[in-house]
């Protein structure tokens, strides 16, 4: 099959690339999902908050991923339960599903939107046996709702991010017992209102500052070991308490997919685990083009519907005539208390840039300052930046003549 | 009554099986675990080492050695990936180098005939990615790596082929000899067999074994090493050692054959032979010494730790052979290099037997067909012949339903064993998504609800119960 635009990845990215790339003119744009249903993430995230951008409404996620399927043009082919396999420098997506067995996409441009998965337990170094009944939150939800299976009686949660919350709440209502929720840092990831909900109205403890340092039991988990953290990130062991549960569930973020991303050549970035970007979503790889969460992990669904315009429209005009930015690159440095920025390469432009910055741990009060040769060319205070949020920052084009150190830390009052 | 009873189903266990079924004689094998490589084998570097590390005139020395020749033939029969990618051992300053002027002798001792001593320059050619302070490097391009566990399925499936019965499960507690010398084997849930020979492949428990005959001459102590486990791609082409100490190789940076890396492993003694626990100071240490090897290792890419636990004899070298108890022998303390000895070992052992071959039996055996390495027009006859290629369960290593149904018809009981005969569940999302649609399909296959499918047998269930069920999704 021959097509102009062909995106990976049904979720909220990928929808909004495609519908871009159609009505910037791409004559056949196919969509291409896993799953049997459109929406990916937001068909998990059942609390309200999305919307109030594009419709004026509160939605909740399933809500949200609804609408915005509803809109997505009839002459976008949208291959359902199906998997890419790989996307090769030529830009030939091969791909496979039950219904048509293996296919072979010949693209003019791609679009990658395939998201990002849980942090497994490999991923965050906690100590111990190896036993079962240690699962990310996505894994019992699923177990739960396609399965109709519980996990376990004894739950400790590990980590606040909203699914987990979420799951706290579901176990309990499923007559699980969910004996804690620890957060190793000082301050939760999730929403306040599923803090709430989930684990205030239920009266389930919930620790910051507390590290699961441990796990326990040869078998099946018989137990985590927890620990406080002081205010320099020490884990305090001589207060080391054993907290006795057969399931310890793991809300403790996010990671970009990039399997394809990476077999595709495109460049990753370190910090983020996603593809390197310029303004314009363009990879390293001429042709392929990035948006959403396989990007970095976005906080807010706005933010992704306006990078999704961008790779859409990229996708599109490198479709029909090869149109392709390539004025002078500058590179996007993070210093001092930053984690990271996307995009993480800047092309030269008299227009406004837009970038998200990410810092390493909670600042307060806060500064945001870029250097361009030296030169500061935006500086801005901040009662709170916090690691779990993203801040957009815009700079003028005409003042980036260089590469631009992105620098943030705590202001002395 | 069997003519022998193996027990311990590890890489020494089933490397004796594997000749032993093709002669004409009845063979058991005792497992204690529920599947094969779930002891030493199942937890080690899976390297296959040139032969120049262990002190020659030793029992290690040339089986390591006579081991390592014997994988090309082996490897092919039995379908298993290997590689002999070599290996390097680093040096940072001149006593270092001194130290590789006497491992290279002594591989030389040992029969190696390619080894070397390579410079800077050669050494960034064959490993850009390393750590630009070592000034030489022992290069030996005979070394290889390969799957342990693959390894030890493909074993133990040529020798079940050819007729060797194996009892999983069957943790053995007592040995009687009786008068009419055979000896009676039961296993902690009371189950007996009889057999007039035992080949002791009990690993760290042989010793346990060994004196429940009368056997007390040896012990074997437990030494553990923790890993870190990366995902793809590798930054490094072949295991790279750092120069060896008392304990042992030391911390290693190596690839493996499917295309991950790993640091490790630690050393250290413990007491609970069993506790293959990982521990934050092992980790720290992991990582303090990896980085002599490479700087910067990405650990946002760090996808598992596991540890391995070693069995170290009280002799010093491997324990080979019938013991003062007539027809009880032993392949005991087999700690490294055992995997690449086991061949050489077993090739050993059981020339100490006289029987004849059977008429007929396979020397070959096939692996399961891996849908993600096959070529597209491979892949569409795949599907053709079988729909349930088309659909992909474990997402990360690109693993098909097909292929989880075939490990289960040859013998997966639990997750851990699809995993370790199809890698699925092994990827950077260890098995979040897939493991649901794992138990779905284990539980069809198998007859049995999903409540019962363990992740390594016993007490390792993996889903507790239905939900309630008078509650939807809210
Ligand atoms: C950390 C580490 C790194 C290593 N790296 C390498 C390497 O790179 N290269 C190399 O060549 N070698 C290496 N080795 C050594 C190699 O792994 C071992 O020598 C080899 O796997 C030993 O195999 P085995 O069959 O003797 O033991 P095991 O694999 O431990 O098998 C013993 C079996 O006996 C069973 N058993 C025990 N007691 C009973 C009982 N009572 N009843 C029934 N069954 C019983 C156990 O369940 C087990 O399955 C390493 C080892 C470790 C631990």
């Amino acid at each position: 099959m021959k097509v102009d635009v062909c995106i990976i990845g049904g979720g909220p990215a990928g929808i909004e690339a495609a519908k871009e790339a159609k009505s910037s003119g791409a004559n056949k744009v196919v969509l291409i999902e896993r799953e049997k249903v459109l929406g990916g993430i937001l068909n998990q995230c059942i609390h309200t908050g999305f919307g109030q951008r594009l419709y004026n409404e509160e939605l909740s996620g399933p809500e949200y991923a609804q609408k915005i399927i509803n809109e997505i043009d009839k002459e976008i082919e949208i291959f359902y339960g199906t998997y890419v396999l790989s996307v090769d420098s030529n830009l030939l997506v091969t791909a496979v599903s039950e219904e048509h067995g293996l296919l072979e996409i010949q693209a003019k441009a791609v679009v990658l939107a395939q998201g990002c998965r849980e942090k497994p337990r490999g991923a965050l170094d906690i100590a111990g046996t190896r036993p079962s009944g240690i699962f990310t939150a996505g894994t019992a939800q699923r177990l739960l709702k396609l399965n109709g299976k519980l996990v376990g009686k004894n739950i400790v949660i590990m980590g606040t991010y909203d699914l987990g919350l979420i799951m706290a709440r579901r176990f309990t209502y499923e007559g699980a017992k969910v004996k804690m929720v620890v957060e190793s840092r000082p301050y939760y990831m999730g929403l306040s209102k599923n803090v709430a909900e989930c684990i205030n109205d239920l009266n389930i403890p919930m620790l910051l500052s507390t590290k699961v340092i441990e796990v326990l039991g040869k078998e099946r988990l018989t137990g985590v070991k927890i620990a406080p953290i002081d205010e320099n990130g020490n884990v305090i062991y001589e207060k080391a308490q054993i907290v006795e549960c057969d399931t310890l569930i793991l809300a403790a973020g996010l990671v970009p997919e990039n399997e394809i991303t990476q077999n595709a050549g495109v460049k990753l970035n370190f910090a983020s685990g996603g593809a390197i970007t310029d303004q314009y979503c363009q990879t390293s790889v001429k042709g392929i083009y990035a948006c959403g969460n396989v990007l970095y992990v976005h906080d807010l669904a706005d933010y992704v519907t306006d990078e999704a315009r961008i790779a859409g429209l990229g996708a599109a005009k490198y479709a029909i005539n090869g149109y392709y930015h390539n004025e002078p690159i500058f590179k996007v440095i993070s210093k001092q208390d930053t984690k990271y920025t996307m995009p993480n390469l800047i092309r030269k432009t008299d227009d406004n840039v837009k970038l998200y910055v990410r810092v390493n741990k909670k600042l307060k009060p806060a500064f945001i300052c870029v250097k361009c040769n030296d030169k500061v060319i935006y500086h801005k205070n901040f009662n709170i930046l916090i690691h779990g949020e993203m801040q957009p920052i815009i700079l003028n084009g005409r003042d980036i003549k260089g590469d631009l150190e992105i620098i943030c830390g705590e202001r002395n009052e | 009554m069997y003519e022998i009873a193996i027990i311990g189903a590890g890489v020494i266990g089933c490397s004796i099986a594997r000749i032993l079924a093709e002669y004409d004689i009845k063979l058991a094998v005792l497992e204690a675990n529920i599947d094969v490589a779930m002891g030493a084998t199942g937890a080690n570097s899976g390297i296959l080492h040139a032969g120049h590390d262990c002190e020659t005139g030793t029992l290690m020395a040339k089986f390591n050695y006579e081991g390592n020749i014997m994988f090309d033939q082996i490897c092919e029969e039995l379908d298993v990936p290997m590689a002999r990618c070599g290996s390097l051992v680093l040096a940072f300053n001149q006593e270092d180098v001194n130290q590789l002027e006497i491992l290279k002798i002594r591989g030389i001792n040992n029969g190696l005939k390619k080894i070397q001593i390579i410079g800077q320059q050669k050494l960034y050619e064959l490993e850009p990615s390393i750590n630009k302070d070592a000034i030489a490097a022992l290069w030996t391009p005979t070394a290889g790596i390969i799957n342990p566990y693959e390894l030890n399925v493909a074993l133990m499936e040529i020798s079940q082929l050819n007729g060797a019965k194996y009892y999983f499960e069957f943790c053995v507690s007592d040995i009687k000899k009786s008068n009419n010398d055979f000896f009676e084997i039961t296993s902690s849930s009371g189950q007996t067999i009889k057999a007039k020979k035992i080949i002791n492949c009990a690993g760290v428990f042989a010793d346990k074994i060994a004196k429940m005959v009368g056997d007390d001459s040896f012990s074997i102590t437990a030494r553990r090493g923790e890993y870190i486990i990366f995902d793809r791609p590798t930054p490094v082409n072949r295991p790279i050692f750092q120069v060896p100490t008392k304990m042992g190789k030391g911390v290693l940076v190596s690839p493996t054959i499917d295309g991950n890396f790993f640091i490790g492993p630690t050393a250290q003694n413990i007491e609970d032979k069993l506790d293959k626990s990982t521990t934050t100071e092992g980790i720290n240490v992991l990582k303090s010494s990896a980085q002599k090897i490479i700087k910067d290792l990405p650990y946002n890419r760090q996808i598992g730790s596991f540890s391995g636990i070693r069995a170290i004899p009280s002799t010093g070298d491997f324990i080979l052979g019938e013991s003062k108890i007539k027809n009880f022998y032993n392949a005991a303390g087999i700690c490294s290099p055992g995997l690449t000895s086991a061949p050489a070992i077993a090739k050993y052992i059981c020339s100490l037997f006289d029987y004849k071959k059977k008429k007929t039996y396979s020397t070959r055996r096939k692996r399961i067909i891996n849908f993600k390495s096959a070529s597209n027009q491979e892949k569409i006859e795949l599907i053709r012949k079988d729909k349930r290629y088309s659909n992909i369960v474990c997402r990360c290593e690109v693993i098909t339903e097909a292929e989880i149904i075939e490990a289960v018809r040859r013998g997966a009981r639990t997750v851990d064993g699809v995993k370790r005969r199809t890698r699925a569940t092994m990827g950077r999302c260890q098995g979040s998504f897939c493991t649901p649609k794992i138990l779905e399909i284990m539980s069809r296959e198998l007859g049995v609800k999903v409540e019962k499918i363990t992740k390594f047998g016993g007490n390792s269930y993996i889903i507790d119960s239905d939900v309630r069920g008078d509650l939807h999704e809210s």
